[in-house]
């Protein structure tokens, strides 16, 4: 085993009196696929955030494919193009076309020619099934579509991790599907995921473990099998007794 | 026209020659209004873009002075800033001659309102727009120049339009410091052939002339505005 891709010891997060993240631990091994699940409030997408530095960690130590996070000495740019991120509204930019959204930090941050960014963009567009749409603007395109040119537009910077946060939860029904397909196909790849979702057919498919959040602290972990059959806190059980039934 | 005929029909009939004979002077009054405004529009677009960047600055160092322009200029009437920089900074030792105290001032004043207008138009972007850009690795200056500026700038387009038409009608001000423009050279005009009526509407008639095209862009541009993304 090398090292792993995320360390997080023991951190806090706090806005304004609220505890978003009370006390966290988590490490995550290079090519494990882990899920998060919890009510809403639980501090899961701030934990998400704080492994990329969207939020600014009140205390602790987070290390990224051994680079600290914490460091001041670390560019956090650099570390950055090493974690995809996916969000919950796709976040596009709206005055690109899909090809550009996908294109621009690969040519203004990876500084790769534009003939290569763009073939890279135009192999991903066929991957996540939307080839056909490079030219248009995002508004021309469904939700589902919109969130696999996100996808897109993260795995084109070629990086080490992916954090989805909460990737499904703004899709319609019928998009959801073609979205965790994606997803699926990174999973098996051997692609490093961090997964905040409530998909637990996802979870139960891809997911080596899955950790369950409340109160901005890790509840409990474990394989999806054991945690969703058999879990330990009566807080777990009452969870997935509200979002299985 | 003689000395006699206006005496005679001056009071009672609306004198077409008097315009026509000032008019040459009256459209250099008009140069000097279009370069007064193109200053103060160029000046005033340029510091505020920064005094609204400045504003949305993380640290307070950088926040604080340009908030404290922004505040200064925004509530306080522009002709009190003119009379400050042409009456009061000469107590300072620095004097300027009327024409530059007007640009300056009324190009504070713009800065202070184009200010507002960017703040306002980044403000109003989602924050996952920046979160977006950030966690693709770009730095604060590319996240601005290809992400977050060229969207907020068809937002400000609309705002800065009627902040321009503002600013050309407000040029006349310069006129109370002695600023040579439109408005001024209309009151000579008028000081000396007593014709307030006749040289007013000209010199009204030539502000709508400028105003009105920039008003009717506006709109339509705002219209667009709905139907774009």
């Amino acid at each position: 085993m090398n090292h792993p891709m995320i360390v997080a010891k023991d951190i806090y997060k706090h806005f304004g009196k609220v505890k978003a993240l009370d006390g966290v631990s988590l490490v995550v091994s290079k090519g494990e696929v882990v899920v998060i699940i919890g009510p809403s409030g639980s501090g899961k997408s701030t934990l998400l955030r704080c492994l990329n530095h969207l939020e600014r960690i009140d205390r602790g130590t987070i290390i990224i494919d051994n680079i600290p996070l914490t460091d001041s000495r670390t560019n956090i740019h650099k570390v950055r193009e090493e974690i995809g991120m996916v969000f919950q509204q796709f976040n596009l930019f709206p005055h690109l076309t899909v090809l550009r959204n996908i294109t621009l930090a690969q040519i203004k941050v990876r500084k790769r020619s534009a003939e290569e960014a763009e073939r890279i963009a135009r192999d991903l567009l066929a991957k996540v099934g939307i080839p056909e749409k490079a030219d248009n603007y995002p508004f021309q395109l469904s939700g589902g579509q919109q969130q696999r040119v996100a996808i897109a537009r993260a795995l084109a910077m070629q990086p080490k991790i992916m954090l989805f946060d909460e990737p499904t939860s703004a899709l319609d029904p019928e998009m959801i599907g073609e979205v965790l397909e994606v997803m699926k196909t990174l999973a098996k790849e051997g692609m490093t995921m961090l997964v905040v979702s409530h998909e637990m057919g996802f979870a139960k498919e891809v997911a080596d473990r899955v950790i369950f959040m409340d109160e901005g602290k890790i509840v409990e972990e474990g394989t999806p099998e054991g945690l969703f059959n058999r879990p330990r806190e009566e807080r777990t059980r009452l969870f997935l007794s509200k979002v299985l039934k | 026209m003689n000395l006699n005929e206006s005496l005679l029909f001056g009071s009672v009939m609306f004198d077409f020659d008097v315009i026509v004979k000032n008019l040459p002077y009256l459209l250099s009054g008009v140069k000097f209004t279009i370069a007064l405004a193109f200053l103060v529009i160029v000046l005033g677009t340029l510091m505020g873009v920064i005094l609204g960047l400045m504003k949305l600055a993380r640290y307070r160092l950088v926040r604080y002075p340009a908030g404290f322009v922004v505040e200064i200029t925004r509530d306080t009437p522009i002709i009190m800033q003119m009379f400050f920089i042409f009456f009061g900074l000469p107590a300072l030792g620095i004097r300027l001659n009327t024409f530059p105290a007007a640009a300056l001032a009324m190009s504070l004043f713009a800065a202070g309102n184009t200010a507002e207008i960017v703040r306002g138009a980044i403000d109003s972007l989602p924050t996952g727009q920046f979160e977006a850009a950030k966690s693709l690795g770009m730095n604060y200056l590319q996240m601005m120049i290809y992400v977050i500026l060229p969207q907020a700038l068809r937002r400000m387009i609309p705002p800065m339009m009627g902040l321009f038409t503002t600013l050309i009608k407000d040029t006349s001000l310069a006129a109370i410091i002695g600023a040579f423009e439109l408005t001024r050279a209309g009151q000579e005009v008028i000081e000396r052939t007593f014709r307030s009526l006749e040289i007013y509407l000209v010199v009204a008639a030539f502000y709508f002339l400028i105003c009105y095209p920039l008003s009717l862009y506006t709109r339509k541009i705002e219209k667009r505005r709905v139907t774009g993304f």
